[in-house]
């Protein structure tokens, strides 16, 4: 009987193990199997594939591609034994690539870290990809707008009647409010929160939180309960368990029922105590219409969860039913439209154009950033580029050389990509401990606004970027200089011949004009955003805004006697005016529709709405252009006389003397009429024109409390003041702010986005100039004997200075040229932000061509100087 | 050189070669220590621990002439070396010093 070996796993057996040990070993497992066959074939059979697999080991198994792929795994090691000699043979040389390499990659790490935070804005939500905001556009006589809210009567009308709609939670922030905790024993203690959010019972059963105690089902059953983060309870409750403890709320009392983890810093509704339940408006039902204008007012934040996938087109054709049922009735009256909007919950923070909403990101920021940091990395590739072609002629011989011996081009393109890549990998190391220190040791977090961290083991993203980008960093930089190093000539080289090539010359050219250009090109950018923000600070808003102080009115007490109170503080010699306000400019003012008198008969029309006492119009030095001031008095012009601004009197059409025309509140039963008119004045942010404005005094006065005081010695004045407010309202802390501060805040966001593109222009700058030193450096000394003979003939040193410089100045002053338009174009377009712009200042193209010239000639200096001092005769004899 | 290391195993291995003698090849020394061992061995554990003692120098091996029975394919037979012997001889008296020195406990 002739008994076969299986003939796959000896296939397999042949095709894996090493060529030296295969005749043994398939000798060895036939000769085995023979023996068995005999009396158990299929057995052996099983038995000589399951020895074929136990040698499938790296004992046995050949290398890769043979004997190949062990050369190729020395070669890895010669090169990188090779960069490390060329990195310690010229240290200067490699610390300003490493430099400039580092630079690079801390700022795309930082850059990665902003995005991952920016573009991950509210997606740590389970249900993040289902859950949408409702807003509604909302159109009528006189009235146009986008409302990022909706109704409160919206969301549970729209569950019962769309199966879809799964789940409907309704959210509404409130401002700053005062926290007070009163244990039974112990200290009192209160604090102002900012981040107080009301919510349906159905919150948690949409938005996914993680619960440190309390129930996630019941929690939120009930009216007035809290739900506070962990960070609110450390605050208040200390140690002791926060559970059913009593938080006094907007002076009621509220009982906590769980606590949450803190929400992370990227999301769109920030909050830290969380209020159950709405209280619903009445509005009733009549004939199968609703009669109330109910539907009509946006007012809180709705969000609706959808199934996996929902087509959002369907929501808007359904909807029809919605509004026919709910607000035709009222519509038809102010011949009002009104469609739905809904935003996917994770695009809100970039893409959404509603009014009425939280604060917002701006990627337009997002995307100048990513620009810049783009142009950083190109700049710290085109360090190494240049440096590294520079050095091509100190390296012609080593090349020629391994060219002789038998290197390939693709041998020796892999050495000089090794050759990169270690550097950029050093960089890394560096940029990591520089990432580390801005983060931990520099306000750059509190700069930004967000809360970044280094964590490499929790965040593969980050890992696998910073890696990827060093990468990629090592590539590009190293390619160049790979591809155009072996190509030299080898005889030449050999020789010592070896110039050079014109080509390569032009190229660096071009790379430094580049660089300069880049530099220039975004310090000029930031200077001009510069101009705007201070302009915006200084432009002249048509009230006074210095010196005045602004006291919230807490206390209902203190309101009620709010006349005598202002009296008394006029008795200060240091205190010229006194008012109070509902509204203080520049922290939203908003407005309701009105009617106003039209060419023909009485016009619905929207208008901006600002509440005011008495000397409102004095305190803030508003300019009458015609009419009078309200009349003094609790009684005196209440609701039915409005000053009006410019905006307002030309809208309607009121021309100079808008005095006498009628005007009356929506629901107002009898007509007010306008009794003066003031200039513009800008009392939102200089990024929107001023809008049509009434001026209005309300029933009784309050809100806060404007006072114009002296501008010497303020201190003394708030001293006191705040002794004065003591007495006046001793249930709360002090609270004020000086009007100026609180107005120059809306323009916070711009002023750090600035902030930050300037630190990353000197970044730019730096890099730049570390390139040139490194240029620089490499020509004084290829020029070491030019500069011999010039002396010997008797050139000067400023003149061989002049010489060497010469060729960098041209090269700045083309770049300089070059990034005018661009600039110029970027800018406008930044500035098309602002309705109000400032005139671009050219004197600063001029200025940062000077200085990019200054810096040049500093940085080439250093060398040139000794080059050019050099004795003549060392230099010529230098072999 | 530093001290070589020999494990169980191979020690067996090396054993088996030294004993066979010239007709050391893997078949040979498999059904050897199956036979000694009173338990089926896998070949290429045999294999495996041959190379690693050839790797350490305590055996070395040449081809032997084609046989029928094995496809044509040519033995692989192995002998010890001098340092292999050196190392058998270091354990085993390395062994028996130790075992010298289990105490002679009496019961009695």
């Amino acid at each position: 009987m002739n008994h076969r070996p299986p003939k796959r796993p000896l296939q397999f057996l042949r095709w894996f193990c090493r060529e030296d040990y295969l005749e043994e070993i398939e000798g060895d497992l036939t000769e085995v199997f023979i023996k068995e066959a005999g009396n158990h074939p299929r057995k052996a059979k099983w038995k000589f594939a399951w020895s074929v697999i136990k040698y499938f080991r790296p004992m046995f198994i050949k290398s890769v591609k043979g004997t190949k792929r062990v050369n190729q795994f020395d070669m890895f090691f010669n090169n990188l034994k090779f960069s490390i000699r060329i990195f310690l043979k010229d240290k200067s040389f490699s610390v300003l690539n490493i430099l400039g390499l580092a630079l690079g990659i801390t700022v795309s790490i930082l850059l990665l870290l902003i995005l991952q935070n920016d573009l991950n804005y509210d997606k740590h939500y389970a249900n993040h990809t289902r859950i949408y905001r409702l807003g509604g556009h909302l159109q009528a006589t006189g009235v146009d707008f986008q409302a990022a809210r909706s109704a409160r009567e919206l969301a549970p009308i729209l569950k019962d009647e769309f199966p879809e709609v799964q789940q409907a939670v309704r959210a509404n922030s409130w401002g700053r409010t005062l926290v007070e905790y009163q244990p039974k024993e112990g200290d009192e203690k209160s604090f102002y929160e900012e981040n107080i959010v009301r919510a349906d019972s159905t919150y948690f059963s949409v938005f996914t939180h993680t619960f440190i105690a309390g129930n996630p089902q019941t929690c939120f059953k009930g009216l007035d309960n809290l739900v506070i983060t962990k960070s609110v309870a450390d605050k208040y409750f200390g140690s002791a368990d926060p559970l059913d403890q009593v938080l006094i709320i907007d002076n009621q009392q509220r009982k906590v029922t769980a606590v949450i983890q803190d929400l992370p810093e990227n999301t769109h509704l920030k909050f830290n105590i969380l209020i159950s339940n709405f209280r619903e408006r009445g509005w009733v039902m009549e004939e199968g219409k609703v009669k109330s204008e109910a539907f009509w007012n946006p007012d809180v934040y709705t969000y609706l969860l959808f199934p996996e996938g929902y087509n959002t087109q369907q929501f808007y054709e359904k909807f029809g039913a919605i509004f026919d049922k709910y607000f035709k009735s009222f519509g038809d009256q102010v011949g009002g439209k009104y469609a739905p909007i809904l935003e996917p919950l994770t695009s809100i923070h970039f893409y959404s154009k509603l009014d009425s909403d939280e604060a917002r990101g701006n990627i337009a920021y997002l995307y100048a950033f990513a620009g810049v940091g783009f142009f950083i990395i190109l700049l710290a590739c085109i360090n190494y580029m240049n440096l590294s072609t520079a050095k091509a002629i100190n390296r012609a011989s080593e090349i020629a050389m391994k060219k002789t011996l038998g290197s390939s081009r693709s041998s020796l393109l892999i050495s000089f990509l090794s050759e990169s890549l270690f550097l950029s990998f050093i960089s890394l190391c560096l940029a990591i401990g520089l990432v580390y220190f801005i983060l931990i040791a520099t306000p750059f977090n509190e700069l930004i606004g967000k809360n970044l961290s280094l964590n490499f083991f929790g965040n593969p993203t980050l890992l696998i970027g910073s890696i990827a980008i060093t990468f990629i960093i090592g590539i590009i930089s190293g390619l160049y200089p790979a591809l155009y190093l072996p190509s030299i000539p080898t005889l030449k080289a050999l020789k010592g011949a070896f110039k050079n090539q014109k080509s390569s010359l032009v190229l660096r050219k071009i790379l430094t004009t580049t660089q300069f250009g880049i530099s220039m090109f975004v310090v000029v950018c930031t200077w001009l955003m510069q101009d705007q923000i201070a302009y915006m600070r200084l432009k002249d808003l048509g009230f006074s805004k210095d010196n005045v102080l602004v006291l919230p009115i807490q206390d209902t007490l203190v309101q009620n006697q709010i006349g005598a109170i202002k009296n008394e503080f006029l008795q200060n010699p240091r205190i010229v005016a006194a008012a109070t306000s509902y509204d203080v400019m520049g922290m939203g003012i908003g407005g309701p529709v009105m009617w106003a008198e039209g060419e023909d008969g009485m016009k619905q029309q929207a208008f901006s709405m600002m509440n005011v006492g008495d000397d409102y119009l004095k305190t803030l030095d508003l300019k009458l252009l015609a009419g009078r001031d309200f009349l003094p008095g609790p009684t005196a012009d209440v609701e039915d006389a409005f000053i009006v601004n410019e905006a307002a009197a030309k809208l309607m059409g009121w021309g100079d003397n808008p005095v006498g025309k009628k005007v009356k509140f929506f629901h107002a039963e009898k007509d007010g009429q306008v009794i003066g008119m003031v200039k513009d004045f800008n009392f939102s942010s200089l990024h929107n024109r001023v809008e049509p404005l009434l001026i209005v005094k309300p029933r009784e006065e309050g809100g806060f409390l404007h006072l114009k005081v002296k501008g010497e010695d303020l201190p003394t004045t708030l001293e006191e003041i705040k002794k004065r407010w003591a007495a006046i309202d001793p249930n709360h802390p002090f609270e004020y702010f000086f009007l100026d501060q609180k107005f120059d805040e809306q323009y916070r966001s711009d002023e750090t986005q600035q902030k930050l593109l300037a630190a990353l222009s000197w970044v730019c700058i730096f890099i730049s100039l570390l390139g040139l030193l490194g240029l620089s450096a490499f020509a004084a000394v290829q020029r070491t004997k030019e500069i011999g003979i010039r002396k010997v003939h008797g050139a000067s040193v400023p003149q061989i200075i002049y010489l060497l410089f010469k060729e960098v100045m041209l090269l700045v002053l083309i770049a300089a040229i070059a990034i005018i338009p661009v600039a110029y174009y970027i800018v406008t377009k930044w500035m098309s932000n602002f309705a109000y712009q400032t005139q671009i200042n050219y004197l600063w193209f001029v200025l940062v061509a000077a200085m990019a010239i200054v810096l040049a000639f500093l940085t080439v200096a250093v060398h040139s100087f000794n080059t050019a001092n050099m004795n003549p005769v060392k230099s010529l004899r230098s072999e | 050189m530093t001290q070589q290391s020999l494990g169980e195993f191979e020690e067996l291995v090396l054993l088996m070669v030294a004993a066979l003698h010239d007709e050391a090849y893997g078949v040979a020394i498999l059904e050897g220590l199956e036979e000694k061992l009173k338990k089926k061995v896998n070949i290429s554990a045999v294999h495996v621990a041959l190379k690693r003692i050839e790797d350490k120098g305590f055996v070395k091996s040449r081809f032997g002439g084609i046989t029928e029975d094995r496809g044509g394919r040519r033995k692989k037979y192995y002998v010890i070396t001098a340092l292999g012997k050196k190392m058998l001889d270091n354990q085993y008296a390395l062994r028996t010093s130790i075992y010298q020195q289990i105490p002679k406990i009496s019961f009695g």
